[in-house]
């Protein structure tokens, strides 16, 4: 128990959750990018890890809340020969803490920290930036339809996820979903879903077999706290050739149909959510969206977000909003418009809220916030990216020249698209790169696809930290990766049978949500 | 954008002052290298080199790679290399690639020849 105690402090002083996270989150998207075959397996891998994680972290803070350190530092119930002379040092021993005392939800607590509350709250925080790292807003739009959503977090690590994946050139995945639980459990949960379900959507079929093996990857896991009530999901596949949306839903808030100056209906969706029972079968829905119809997602959070007197927002008030919406008023600012609206209650949030909203465009309908998207093919030669990097800077200037990114986003394009020439394509001119860049409410997102094989990213960084350019003709190698880590707030590497993507996330420095 | 590269060079009575004009890439290197061979210095005993990226519009990884390399050379051949013209983008990216262990930035052709004049006089 020695090495476990130090391992245990050793592990909280360097940001457990932080430094789990991260290492979980890379290794699953690693996993996934580059052992595509067995992505689904990585995905299941790395969930349990994060399962696992997650209730070795709340049984630590429960350890914790039932043995608070005293002023300095040390535990109330007799001080730890280790710790003589630490006053960061936390609990002892994982032997001697009660099981099960308490709540799993330090978070959640409504009463005043205690001994390591500050501590905890610096966790959560670290938690807090991870998990919106990892869901950037979507403003999206491929065709003449259009993804937009938003999401805004509780006071505590919450659990809602969101995501639109582009498969192709004519079908988005669009996803909502909730995850037990708030705190270290949310923060641990909802990136391993994710991985999951980008696994598990490029692997194709409907979104009720989609969610019926997410289920069954779920249901093995026999999780803490994750077969009680099970992670809620609403996930649509759009053609946006056609309109035409396959929906399917786990336990999840049934969705809305909106055409403006109507009444909103709601789709039926009942279901257990996922991992609860593995023998589950999900139902799909098929409809076809109008030329300026909305199809809202939500999570629970919305509905229930309660007011100072304890009055719960209801789906009524939401209905209304959703028949008073303009058919001129974009997506994002009618979510906006709620949320805002929702904390101006005055009270805090409990539960994170979320809304996803897919439209077709139609005749004027949004074109005020008109979303834009181009695409190019070039062939891998030296100095390809040049003339990319010229009109997208053009079109930056006169769609966009108010996010602040323009140098950025041009700087990280012209190197991605490189990269992609002389590495993925290794400069054979009778292959192309492709570049296809979305720009949106808040966002900008531009994929770069080569006819390579990939890169691993965390093999590439560690190789360039162990081996420091000696040579003077070295320097510069790995610049380019190291330029897109610093410019862009998000990005990754995904491969499918069409080759490498690297995409890349911009948020503009204006409209930040 | 396909803009080669254009230089124009200013020799003063302690170095060079080096003009680009166009994209600083890896197709750079051949035509900055057909007019200053730096990896032999600056010649005639010149100890400082101006490089002025007023119009560079388009700098990439490897146009500052090549640019770390021309430093690099001066600190072996005992020339010091100053940058100046490159916008607030460019010389964010100088400093996230670590070119400022190597290289001086300035404004302008002015404030590097003032720093110049100070270093000659032992200031």
């Amino acid at each position: 128990m020695g090495k476990l105690s130090r391992l245990v402090r050793l592990a909280r002083r360097a940001g457990a959750v932080f430094a789990l996270l991260l290492a979980g989150a890379a290794a699953g998207w690693t996993a996934a990018v580059f052992l595509p075959q067995d992505a689904a397996a990585a995905a299941a891998l790395m969930l349990a890890a994060a399962a696992g994680a997650a209730g070795w972290a709340a049984r630590s803070f429960r350890r914790r809340e039932a043995h608070p350190r005293g002023q300095h530092g040390s535990r109330t119930d007799g001080p730890n020969p280790d710790d003589a002379g630490k006053p960061d040092a936390g609990p002892a021993d994982a032997a001697d803490a009660p099981a099960g005392a308490g709540s799993a939800e330090p978070a959640g607590r409504t009463g005043p920290l205690i001994g390591g509350g500050e501590s905890l709250v610096a966790e959560l925080r670290l938690a807090l930036e991870v998990q919106r790292k990892w869901q950037p807003p979507v403003d999206l739009r491929l065709g003449a339809c259009r993804v937009t959503a938003r999401s805004r977090q509780a006071s505590d690590v919450g659990g809602d996820l969101f995501d639109a994946v582009v498969l192709d050139d004519a079908v988005i995945a669009v996803l909502v979903g909730d995850v037990p639980g708030k705190g270290l459990q949310a923060a641990f949960m909802v990136p391993a879903l994710l991985l999951l379900l980008r696994s598990e959507v490029k692997r194709g079929g409907g979104p009720a077999q989609l969610l019926g093996r997410m289920n069954r990857v779920l249901a093995g896991l026999s999780a803490e706290g994750l077969t009680a009530v099970g992670v809620t999901l609403g996930i649509g596949l759009l053609n946006v050739q056609s309109g035409e949306m396959r929906y399917a839903g786990a336990g999840h808030p049934a969705p809305y149909l909106v055409m403006p100056g109507a009444e909103p209906r709601q789709l039926d969706s009942s279901s257990l959510p996922l991992g609860m029972n593995a023998e589950e079968t999900y139902r799909e829905t098929v409809f076809r969206l109008a030329p300026g119809e909305r199809f809202v997602l939500y999570t629970d959070g919305v509905v229930e977000d309660a007011g100072p007197d304890g009055e719960m927002y209801g789906f009524d008030r939401l209905e209304a909003e959703l028949a008073g919406w303009a058919a001129d008023e974009p997506a994002a600012d009618w979510m906006e418009r709620l949320l805002d609206g929702q904390e101006s209650r005055g009270t805090s949030r409990r539960d994170d809220r979320t809304l996803l909203v897919v439209e077709c465009i139609a005749g004027k309908a949004g074109r005020r916030a008109e979303l834009r998207e181009r695409n190019w093919r070039v062939p891998s030669k030296p100095g390809c990216e040049r003339s990319v990097a010229a009109e997208l800077a053009a079109m930056q200037r006169a769609d966009w020249s108010d996010s602040g990114r323009t140098d950025d986003i041009v700087t990280c394009v012209a190197e991605a698209v490189m990269n992609a020439a002389e590495h993925g394509n290794g400069f054979d001119a009778a292959k192309t790169v492709a570049i296809q860049v979305h720009f949106g409410h808040a966002i900008m997102v531009c994929r770069v696809r080569d006819e390579g094989p990939g890169f691993d990213p965390e093999e590439r960084r560690s190789a360039k930290m162990a081996r420091p350019a000696e040579d003077d003709n070295d320097y510069g190698r790995g610049w380019g990766l190291r330029l897109i880590d610093e410019l862009t707030d998000y990005w990754i590497a995904t491969r499918n049978q069409h080759g490498f993507c690297v995409e890349m996330y911009f948020l503009s420095h204006h409209r930040k949500s | 954008m396909d803009s080669m590269l254009e230089l124009n060079i200013v020799p003063f009575e302690a170095g060079l002052s080096v003009t680009l004009r166009g994209d600083l890439d890896q197709q750079a290197e051949e035509k900055i290298r057909s007019v200053l061979n730096w990896e032999d210095g600056l010649g005639e005993g010149r100890r400082y080199l101006i490089l002025n990226l007023h119009d560079v519009n388009f700098i990439n990884s490897a146009g500052m790679a090549l640019l770390i390399r021309i430093a690099r050379a001066g600190r072996k051949k005992d020339y010091h290399t100053f940058i100046c013209g490159s916008s607030a983008h460019y010389q964010k990216l100088f400093r996230m690639v670590g070119l400022t262990e190597y290289v001086m930035l300035y404004p302008d052709d002015y404030a590097a020849m003032q720093r110049i004049e100070a270093l000659e006089s032992g200031v």
